[in-house]
């Protein structure tokens, strides 16, 4: 219980310095959102429109900044987000309800494939020693991960869908999303591409990573016990070693799983798919403060939710982190 | 051992199958739904910029409202300015006079319905107007700073009385400014804040769906210009203009406006006729002088920075050979301004690109290179800024011409990439010393382009905002001469002052205009016909020119 109390209230100072430095950053840059907007229209704005904007964004604050503060902190708290300058007038809450879904789906479900697959191939190359998987995995999975991203999606990209036609070359789905079968399929479908190319791109690190853990602990002493004491093999590699190899990688996930709502900018970009990732790009792009404050905060609470939550799950997983604690 | 592997082979066969056997079903399903789907009519899909998915806001008068990010098919102005050809012609308005310098009064279209089928009436034109005067936020052409007051003068008739005598706000009010319903929008209690999500307007067509991915529009049956003959639009979103350009090279889309470098080879050539590009020129793209700082203050400094640099370099390598260089420094818009031109100054001030008459200038202004590609001059050494946002790779391109053709003549020169927001707040502010930019797109007359540069009122010292004079330049004579053509009556009056104006931008070099801005469009001929042509240019190409693009919807007919 003293464990479980003090990992939250280090989370929760965690949380107050995040919401704190969100608020402070996005002050200290220069720029103007209403003159980007009428850069960002190259001519086809009047002129005399930047100021009917800047009086339209609310621009110039007469509270002082620690009264601005505490405002925000209010605010915060109560879960209003504010007005995007960005997308104006729609409500921050609304521009990120319509990207915060794609997100958590596509790259969801890529960092959970993509961490299953590489760590059960891990577990076979560790496995296998010497055979031809461990062999070609860590190197080819590797290599792939090499290749600047963006560039291997636009390959894949141009391969697969405009020459071969076998995926949709962009956007979510064909006809907004219903609970049907048909609907679900469709957004699995062009989902794949993008999915996959995330996949391919980051499996290697969860491979090697998990290999090496894995052949660490095939080395240690009670592996030999258990094999002495006639286990089979599947069982002492499977429900000992890996359980016990698995542990750093839970953490690299956990935090990967925070990262999510951060969305993939290149891959958004590349397939145009709906996501928090472009969003951000666009609220950075036209110094939406309020939109770019409300998502870095998302990451933030979020990569110290799954923080927390990997904390908790290693506790429950190794005895061990318990007793140094408590 | 044996059964572990066994295992694996099975999971990894079923996991095959299903993956394979789903895919198939996903890949056949979404076909025959939109072969279902298209209406008699045909369908137009279009390719906008990459903007991003969308987000619903159909409020015209907001700066981010699907209509500027893609086209307004749905609200409509009193008048139609023909800007290739320089005529106008009445649409919601059938005539205009003016009964006084100040008084100007409208005479509306009989007939015309809102797309809910209520009638459209003066009562419409005067809520729109003063509803622009109550929320200046909305009034984004700035129309209230000219007008007094406007009234409806029975059902069919507006009144607008301005405060000073002034003419081209006609096409601002008349041209520019979307009508909207007031039996609509008079309940809404923040027009600000409402992003319209149902338009009704008065338009060709109506909004038939929307999603972050696509917007669909279908046509009104009951325009009052008749019903349109393509049955349906479809607008999708991108985010990223590669896999755009990529689709339009195979021909997805019937209306584009991308840049696509080499595009007669990658676009047109292979398409046997049927894909056509014509993005004529319709602003200045060039360099921004900080009048205030020197050596730029010093006319024959500027004169020789116009010699220094190949235009038709910047043109040909900066800009792929689509916006082509201005062949003078008059700031007209050619072709489409041929007739405001002054054909004596047009030819005396070419500025052809001759680097030896840029150093002859120069030492004759008493600039003096030095060792080691130094330069100085009558107030001491010379070493300009030349800034350019990052984000524009042509006008990188361009500016990195530049730099190295003033350098060819020993001015030296160093191009700072720029972020848009500080590249904004810098000319602005006039905290910049050369700045690669544009001016906005051009109006009925260069009058617009020669305001907006040109007007003291839209400059401020240094370190206070300046609105779009960023050069900082102040002439009594060019204000007088802007403001005598905005009041006067006289059309010959109106030429002589033009006239006046593109004498100051030749011989003064208040800015120095490099090649022009283009009006981006391609189109292709394979689905949908009846598209502008350089030969029958009744509107400008590009679908965001408004209401041009309703006049082209209005011609386009299925193959």
């Amino acid at each position: 219980m003293r464990f479980l109390a003090r990992r939250l209230l280090f989370y929760a100072a965690a949380a107050w310095a995040a919401v704190t430095l969100n608020f402070a950053l996005p002050r200290l840059m220069p720029g103007n959102p209403a003159a980007i907007l009428v850069a960002r229209f190259r001519g086809r704005l009047n002129p005399a429109s930047e100021r009917a904007l800047e009086v339209m964004f609310g621009l110039h604050p007469h509270a002082s900044l620690p009264a601005q503060y505490v405002q925000y902190l209010g605010e915060v708290l109560h879960g209003r987000l504010g007005t995007s300058v960005a997308f104006f007038p729609l409500p921050v809450s609304a521009v990120i309800a319509q990207a915060l879904p794609w997100t958590l789906f596509l790259v969801g479900l890529a960092t959970v494939v993509s961490f299953a697959l590489g760590t059960a191939l891990g577990v076979l190359a560790a496995w296998r020693r010497g055979s031809l998987l461990d062999a070609v995995a860590p190197t080819v999975s590797t290599l792939l991960s090499a290749f600047p991203y963006f560039w291997l999606a636009m390959v894949l990209l141009y391969i697969l869908a405009f020459r071969m036609g076998l995926f949709p070359t962009m956007h979510a789905y064909n006809s907004p999303p219903t609970w049907s079968l048909h609907s679900l399929l469709d957004v699995l479908d062009h989902a794949a591409l993008p999915a996959g190319t995330i996949v391919i791109s980051s499996v290697g690190g969860w491979l090697l990573g998990m290999r090496n853990n894995l052949i660490a602990v095939l080395a240690e002493d009670y592996m030999a016990m258990a094999r002495a004491k006639g286990l089979s093999e599947w069982r002492t590699v499977l429900a000992y070693a890996t359980r016990n190899a698995i542990l750093p990688s839970f953490t690299s996930f956990a935090l990967s799983i925070g990262f999510v709502v951060g969305g993939a900018l290149l891959t958004e970009v590349v397939f145009s798919y709906p996501g928090l990732g472009y969003t951000l790009f666009q609220a950075v792009e036209g110094e939406d403060y309020p939109l770019m404050e409300a998502i870095f905060l998302i990451i933030a609470l979020s990569v110290l939710l799954a923080n927390l939550l990997s904390d908790m799950l290693y506790a429950w997983l190794d005895p061990r982190v318990r007793q140094t604690e408590g | 051992m044996h059964g572990l592997r066994r295992f694996l082979r099975r999971l990894g066969a079923t996991l095959a199958g299903a993956a394979l056997a789903g895919w198939a079903l996903a890949l056949t399903a979404p076909a025959t739904a939109a072969a279902a789907a298209l209406p008699s009519g045909g369908n137009l899909l279009i390719a906008p910029n990459p903007y991003g998915p969308w987000q619903a806001n159909f409020n015209p008068f907001n700066p981010n409202n699907m209509f500027a990010q893609a086209l307004d098919p749905v609200y409509e102005p009193l008048w139609y300015f023909d800007l290739a050809n320089n005529r106008s012609y009445p649409w919601l308005a059938t005539a205009y006079r003016w009964q006084n310098p100040t008084t100007l009064v409208f005479a509306l279209r009989h007939g015309v319905t809102w797309s809910d089928g209520k009638p459209f009436t003066s009562a419409d034109v005067v809520f729109t107007l003063n509803m622009l005067h109550r929320y200046p936020a909305l009034d984004t052409n700035g129309l209230w700073t000219f007008l007094q007051s406007v009234h409806a003068s029975g059902p069919y008739g507006v009144t607008v009385t301005l405060q000073k005598p002034n003419r081209p706000v006609l096409w601002y009010l008349a041209g520019q400014t979307p009508i909207v319903p007031q039996h609509l929008w008079v309940s809404v209690k923040n027009p600000v804040l409402w992003t319209d999500p149902h338009p009704v307007g008065t338009g060709p067509y109506l909004l038939s769906s929307q999603s972050a991915e696509s917007i669909v529009y279908v046509r009104n049956p009951h325009y009052w210009n008749g019903m349109p003959a393509v049955g349906r639009i479809s607008v999708p979103a991108f985010s990223d203009f590669n896999a755009e350009n990529g689709q339009e090279i195979q021909g997805k889309f019937d209306w584009a406006q991308a840049f696509i470098p080499n595009i007669e080879r990658l676009y047109v050539a292979p398409s046997r006729g049927t894909h056509f590009s014509w993005s004529p020129p319709v602003s200045l793209v060039g360099l921004y002088p900080n009048l205030t700082a020197y050596p730029l203050s010093d006319p024959a400094f500027r004169q020789a920075i116009a010699y220094a640099v190949d235009r038709a370099a910047v043109s040909r390598l900066g800009e792929d050979g689509q916006e082509p260089p201005v062949p003078n420094m008059t700031g007209v818009i050619l072709p489409f301004e041929q007739s405001y031109e002054d054909q004596s100054l047009a030819a005396q001030y070419a500025y052809a690109y001759s680097p030896a008459r840029a150093r002859a200038t120069l030492r004759r202004a008493g600039y003096h290179a030095g060792p080691g590609g130094t330069l100085t001059g009558p107030h001491g050494s010379v070493h300009l800024t030349l800034q350019v946002i990052g984000a524009y790779p042509d006008w990188v391109q361009d500016a990195a011409i530049v730099a190295q053709d003033l350098r060819a003549v020993g001015i030296p020169v160093t191009v700072q990439d720029v972020s848009v927001g500080s590249y904004q707040q810098n000319v602005e502010q006039g905290h910049f010393q050369l700045a690669m930019g544009g001016t906005n797109n051009m109006g009925p007359s260069p009058w617009y382009i020669f305001n907006s540069v040109l007007n003291s009122a839209f400059t401020a010292p240094v370190g206070q905002t300046a609105i779009s004079n960023y050069e900082r330049f102040r002439s009594a004579q060019a204000d007088a001469l802007l403001k005598d053509y905005a009041t006067t009556s006289s059309s010959a009056k109106q030429k002589s002052d033009l006239y006046g104006l593109e004498r100051i931008m030749a011989t003064q070099l208040p800015i120095i205009p490099l090649v022009y801005g283009a009006d981006w469009a391609q189109y292709q001929t394979t689905q949908v016909v009846g598209w502008p042509t350089p030969q029958d240019a009744y509107a400008l190409p590009s679908m965001y020119n408004w209401p041009d693009d309703i006049v082209i919807l209005m011609h386009l007919h299925p193959r």
